[in-house]
């Protein structure tokens, strides 16, 4: 277990952070069913230490299902994740998820929501309440810590999901589209924050989400996914440097490279029965 | 002078008129709550005039006012209301203090809960009067046996609720905590117990209304003291009156509970958090 006070509470994590997914293949029974559904097939994937990736692919091609296998909430049908070299077995505090809909206890404050991490590991109500402070401060919200989180806004609420996930300290951070339920200057600003918290940090991020435009601010690689069954389709680097991804000068770069990962997302969309059109036409 | 004149009406104008008009408010409600117990108190007179029956069989509001001025002076209400309540409180903090420890073990052990739903739905149906006969051959009359019964009837409705409001916890809620690292009995602690409050505080309201008609049951039958013991003596002492004071005693006792103790385990929880479940009032 690594210590949760050592040093500089909020810096950089503790190293480590590889993520290695080895032929992960993962079914499902819905209700009625005869056959299982292919949720994802035959998906193997590297992520190295410190890297930001992110999960691109609309909905159904299992990105967030991936996602949950690394986080290991979900059990792939075969296949195994690793991280740091060890199996996945479960989750734990090594991957921190910050999920879509904030998932803020609604029974706590802001400040015990961000204190649960260090308060499960062990550390005293003082101590974890003083990592919260400096994770609210993180993401530039040190007042609002006896607030509960339904007298937030969308975009505070996702800080505080943020903060909460971070202050447990873990090795890879797991974001399953945090941003899509806020607004767009919201989704803006906080992308930007992303990044700057991510340059301190310097931990493993994988991102999913189905906006072309967030994965090229966002990403170090971007790995498209196309559905029925999910699989890996094509994984592109982005080259320009992060901290200029925001910089009003370089939209068009950044528009260009959301361009070229539109044109992937749309080859990869399943191919519909023609057959059947033409007899409804 | 002009800048008061004209700043006066725009601004302490509406704030010294909310509290007035909050107070009336008030009065209004509790007017028109009073109201329904006027006219039967007024049909209640009405009838014995017009039937024209004995005191013995059909007493008067007047007597029964006299009945409980006579009652409160020899301090006998008062004695035992509060022998009533004591029981009714130790009853019910005893069947929901079982029933949600209970439902938390059931839920970590599913197998276990389907095995034992059958004998909990067969005990749930067998009225706890048919269990004083046997009760107070086994424990005598009095103390024991009237807080088993109300035990009794309050753990079912705190157990089934209980259960139903771990069940309506989001997922997101305990996936987060387990990605945060949360063994069992922290889950427990920190997700189960104040998520599924709800669902207890429903449970506990019912619960308690359950116990305290219990506990007039059981105090006719197996007790010589309480309102229940007042209710019943009464009749057999030709002392018709006392049985009516008693009656009233109990309909305005749950009155003053639910609104005072009830309510605001509700106000102080649930609606802090904004995950009010809007109950039928």
């Amino acid at each position: 277990m690594r210590p949760l006070l050592s040093g500089d509470a909020v810096g950089m994590s503790a190293g480590g952070g590889r993520i290695e997914i080895r032929g992960v293949h993962h079914e499902y029974m819905r209700q009625g069913d005869k056959v299982p559904q292919v949720a994802l097939a035959a998906v193997d994937l590297d992520v190295a230490p410190g890297e930001f990736v992110c999960l691109l692919g609309s909905s159904g091609c299992g990105k967030s299902t991936l996602l949950m296998i690394v986080a290991g909430l979900f059990r792939p049908t075969s296949g195994e994740v690793l991280l740091d070299g060890a199996a996945v077995t479960g989750p734990s505090r090594d991957r921190g998820v910050v999920f879509q809909e904030y998932a803020l206890l609604p029974w706590k404050t802001v400040r015990s929501n961000i204190a649960l991490g260090p308060r499960l590991a062990g550390a005293s109500r003082r101590d974890a309440n003083r990592i919260a402070e400096e994770y609210l401060e993180l993401v530039g919200m040190p007042q609002v810590g006896d607030k509960y989180p339904h007298e937030l806004s969308g975009g505070m609420r996702q800080r505080a999901a943020v903060a909460r996930t971070l202050a447990a300290k873990p090795k890879v951070l797991l974001m399953d589209e945090p941003f899509a339920a806020v607004d767009a200057q919201t989704r803006s600003v906080l992308q930007e924050e992303l990044i700057g918290i991510w340059a301190r940090t310097q931990q493993t991020v994988v991102f999913v989400t189905h906006s072309v435009e967030e994965a090229a601010l966002l990403a170090d690689r971007v790995v498209v996914m196309s559905s029925a069954p999910g699989r890996v389709k094509e994984i592109f680097a982005v080259e320009l440097p992060h901290d200029e991804r925001f910089e009003p000068e370089m939209a068009p770069e950044v528009a260009g490279v959301a361009a070229k990962l539109l044109t992937t997302v749309r080859t990869s969309r399943p191919v519909r029965n023609k057959g059947s059109e033409q007899w409804s036409a | 002078m002009v800048g008061i004149g004209t700043a006066a009406p725009v601004l302490p104008g509406p704030a010294r008129a909310r509290p007035a008009g909050r107070v009336g408010h008030g009065v209004a409600l509790v007017g028109k709550a009073l109201l329904p117990f006027v006219v039967l108190v007024g049909l209640w007179q009405a009838s014995a005039l017009a039937l024209g029956l004995s005191n013995y069989l059909y007493p008067r509001p007047a007597l029964v006012l006299r009945t409980f001025g006579v009652l409160v002076q020899h301090g006998v209400l008062l004695s035992y209301t509060e022998t009533s309540m004591w029981r009714w409180f130790v009853g019910v903090a005893a069947g929901a203090g079982l029933a949600v420890p209970v439902a938390l073990v059931l839920t970590f052990y599913r197998p276990v809960a389907r095995m034992m739903f059958p004998l909990i739905n067969f005990f749930t149906a067998i009225v706890e009067l048919a269990w004083i006969p046997l009760f107070v051959l086994w424990f005598g009359y009095g103390f024991k046996v009237i807080v088993l019964s109300i035990a009794y009837v309050t753990f079912f409705p705190v157990l089934a609720n209980t259960m139903t409001g771990i069940t309506q916890i989001p997922r997101t809620s305990i996936h987060a905590a387990r990605t945060l690292g949360a063994n069992r009995w922290q889950m427990a602690l920190h997700v189960l117990l104040p998520g599924s409050l709800p669902g207890t505080v429903t449970g506990v309201r019912t619960g308690a209304g359950y116990g305290f008609r219990s506990l007039i049951g059981a105090e006719m039958i197996a007790a010589q003291s309480g309102l229940g013991y007042m209710i019943f003596e009464s009749r057999a002492n030709q002392l018709t009156q006392r049985t009516i004071a008693g009656m009233i005693t109990i309909g305005v006792l749950w009155l003053v509970i639910d609104r005072l103790y009830l309510r605001s385990i509700e106000k102080a929880t649930v609606q802090r958090w904004g995950m009010q479940r809007r109950a039928p009032r």
